[in-house]
């Protein structure tokens, strides 16, 4: 656990891109509050895994928002019931009823779909807010909890060499 | 570009994608079978086993070994059963949760088969009340019953009747004879009619004799007026002892016949009780023939209504739903063709069915199924068909008709117990009947023919002995079954012309034995009433004279009372006298 939060901690002040991180938090997001094994997850996981997302975050979002999501199971419920039943959204829905990859996606489970859509609609506004939190972090928020006094005292701890080691590793392997 | 990916990550991606595919094509069986295991029981509302399952992707299909599901209502049987059974299943629409199945074929099925434990039950089903054929038979009571034990009874009167009638008449006897007492003497009756004639014969002309006339018939009256009243003391008494004597003689006749008619009841058979005699022999056997006939609902119907049922069930929150958007209507569960080869007594048939499902108004067509066999020999005709539609409100109708002809029965068994064993030798059977279902309502009726028939009875005591010998003097007879109440637990009813056959028979072999046990109970109830009959009787009559001739004295005093001294010399004087002569004995 320590070593998992070293590892976030030193990722967050290291030097990986913003996007990288805010990317993981986001996708990481929509795997974990929409149901696991469905279609659209498979490209999540692709995208994931193929482009430099950073997976740390990635993980800890899934974790977090998974936990969320039976939670949330009647609120995606609601709203894909209120999608699927639409009477403007109908032919829509039946022209994506004749589409077999359609079928795969289980377009028409109500809590599928909802959840399919509460994520869509988090996806860019949770991005554009971990981005922006992640850069002022670094400016600003870094820079003063380095100087208050519980770090002190923190820097004398376990957690501490451990984040140590970790960024020495780190070290070591960039040259 | 080649910076943003991540190449070992998309290697990785893939292998990942291998891992899965490998895991399921190693376990996609079992997790199918599984997950088909759960879903049947939840359908059949009784635990169902599955073996084996084996996924066919082109065409796709899903092959299944040794399938059981559990009579809910008859946990250690089976309702279904099959060795192995085969659905062709549309690929697309089964991911949208629906099931389509082109083509299904079982084998080696077996209906009401014993399992090797009993299955589990979801919700139990009340248990139907089973009545054992040796206490069904012990209704009818054919084993007739003794005159010494019918004559101890409780159900005979006659003898306590006439205990009690007796201690009555001794009291009563002594009651009469006392007030006969009151009666005044013969030689007193002369004495009044001396001394009136003496008056009427002393002819009084002067006033001194009329005086003494007119006293002396003064005292007559006094003494007179005294006897009256003995007389009506008696008469007080004797009336209600002769009324009573006579009600206790009646009564007791009463008895004494009403008693000899039970008997005669008790020992002679009444056919009407025996209506139920052809349901005892042939009810086992025609329950399960019946549930042959109605085969192919018993498979559908539950199936269906609790499949309807679970998909009629609000989703749950957690659990979401599937919204069809099927442009074509088409069912959720539609199994086109099935074809069911089983075995039944020896014979194999074949159950076809077209178009199951629950919701035949979505393809406007009702679920059909036909029976035919292969291998009957014999059998000159034989025809079964039949067809199930629900409609969107959820209400049944069906219909089915069957008609057989030249089965030929070969030691068919009735009742199995060690005290009565009765089976069918050998007999050509006819069958013929039909049922509708009405808004789950059934109605149907199916007759069946027995001709030559020929049966075997054997057990212990008097009741096979008499059932042997009733049975061999019939040769034909007719069983018409009525079906009625829900398609989904059908009752049967049973009647037969062979319970009037039987009770006749019956009669006739036992009349001789009736009419001796008649004859003695007879004797011994007329020894009881002869004793006070022989003494009551003619006692009644001299107590009934007794009373009339007190009853005359009465009215003579009374006369007597009111006549005056002129009267009795003028012209009234032979007239009263001829009548007191006349009440007094004509002397």
């Amino acid at each position: 656990m320590l070593a998992t939060l070293a590892k976030l901690l030193k990722v967050l002040n290291s030097e990986t891109s913003p996007w990288s991180l805010a990317w993981g938090i986001s996708l990481g997001m929509v795997l974990g509050l929409t149901p696991l094994f469905s279609l659209h997850n498979l490209l999540v996981l692709f995208a994931v895994l193929a482009l430099r997302i950073n997976l740390s975050f990635f993980l800890i979002s899934f974790t977090v928002c998974s936990g969320l999501a039976y939670l949330l199971d009647p609120a995606f419920n609601y709203a894909g019931e209120l999608l699927l039943t639409s009477p403007k959204l109908l032919t829509t829905w039946q022209a994506l009823y004749d589409l077999p990859l359609a079928r795969l996606a289980q377009f028409n489970h109500t809590i599928t779909l909802g959840s399919v859509a509460v994520a869509l609609v988090l996806l860019f506004p949770v991005l554009v807010m971990a981005h922006f939190i992640i850069i002022n972090y670094r400016t600003r928020i870094q820079i003063r909890i380095s100087r208050l006094p519980i770090v002190n005292i923190i820097k004398g701890t376990k957690f501490w060499s451990l984040y140590q080691k970790a960024s020495q590793v780190k070290k070591g392997l960039s040259s | 570009m080649m910076r943003i990916i991540r190449w070992p990550g998309v290697v990785g991606f893939f292998v990942l994608v291998v891992v899965v595919i490998v895991f399921f094509a190693l376990f996609l069986d079992n997790l199918v079978r599984a997950g088909l295991s759960s879903a049947l029981t939840r359908t059949n509302r009784a635990e169902v086993n599955i073996e084996q399952v084996e996924l066919r992707w082109s065409p796709f299909a899903v092959d299944i070994k040794n399938l059981q599901m559990t009579n809910p209502e008859k946990p250690t049987h089976n309702r279904f059963a099959a060795n192995s059974l085969r659905a062709e299943v549309r690929f697309w629409e089964l991911l949208i949760g629906k099931i389509h199945v082109e083509e299904l074929t079982a084998t080696g099925v077996q209906i009401d088969h014993e399992r090797a434990q009993p299955g589990k039950v979801l919700a139990a089903a009340e248990p139907r009340e089973k009545i054992a054929v040796r206490d069904r038979l012990a209704e009818f009571n054919i084993e007739l019953p003794t005159a010494k034990s019918f004559l101890e009874g409780a159900n005979i009167a006659t003898p306590a009747l006439v205990k009690e009638a007796e201690e009555k008449f001794n009291q009563r006897e002594q009651l009469f004879s006392e007030a006969r007492k009151n009666l005044p003497k013969q030689e007193a009756l002369d004495n009044y009619q001396a001394r009136i004639e003496a008056i009427i014969d002393s002819k009084p002309r002067t006033p001194r004799d009329l005086l003494a006339a007119r006293e002396e018939l003064n005292n007559i009256k006094q003494e007179l007026r005294a006897e009256k009243e003995r007389v009506d003391a008696f008469l007080a008494v004797s009336e209600s002892i002769v009324k009573d004597t006579k009600q206790d003689i009646d009564e007791v006749k009463a008895t004494y016949q009403a008693d000899l008619d039970r008997a005669r009841a008790l020992f002679s058979f009444d056919t009407e009780s025996l209506t139920e005699l052809s349901g005892i022999m042939f009810g086992a056997q025609v329950e399960q023939w019946a549930g042959y006939a109605l085969m192919a609902f018993d498979l559908i119907a539950p199936l269906l209504e609790n499949a309807k049922e679970n998909e009629a069930t609000t989703p749950s929150r957690w659990q979401g739903r599937y919204v069809d958007f099927d442009t074509h209507s088409s069912p959720t569960l539609w199994v086109k063709q099935a074809q069911l080869s089983m075995q039944l007594e020896e014979l194999e048939f074949g159950l076809a069915m077209q178009n199951i499902t629950w919701q035949h108004e979505r393809i406007n067509t009702p679920t059909e199924f036909q029976l035919t066999t292969n291998n009957a020999p014999g059998w000159e005709q034989f025809n079964f068909n039949g067809d199930l539609f629900i409609n969107n409100l959820g209400q049944v109708r069906g219909k089915q008709q069957w008609q057989l002809a030249g089965v030929q029965l070969h030691d068919l068994e009735l009742i199995g117990s060690s005290s009565l064993s009765t089976a069918i030798t050998t007999a050509l059977l006819n069958s013929v009947g039909s049922l509708v279902i009405n808004n789950g309502d059934i109605t149907g009726q199916g007759d069946l023919h027995f001709t030559d028939t020929d049966f075997s009875v054997t057990g212990e005591g008097r009741v096979p002995q008499y059932f042997g010998q009733a049975l061999s003097r019939v040769n034909t007879f007719e069983l018409n079954l009525g079906l009625s109440g829900r398609f989904s637990s059908p009752k049967f009813q049973l009647r037969s012309d062979l319970d009037q056959q039987l009770g006749t028979q019956l009669n006739a072999i036992l009349s001789t034995e009736v009419e001796s046990r008649l004859a003695e109970v007879r004797t011994s109830l007329t020894s009881d009433s002869n004793g006070f009959m022989s003494k009551a009787e003619p006692w009644l009559v001299q107590a009934e004279a007794l009373h009339g001739q007190g009853k005359s004295l009465e009215e003579g005093f009374a006369e007597l009372l009111k006549a005056e001294v002129d009267n009795l010399i003028e012209s009234e004087s032979e007239r009263l006298l001829d009548r007191l002569k006349k009440k007094l004995g004509n002397n």
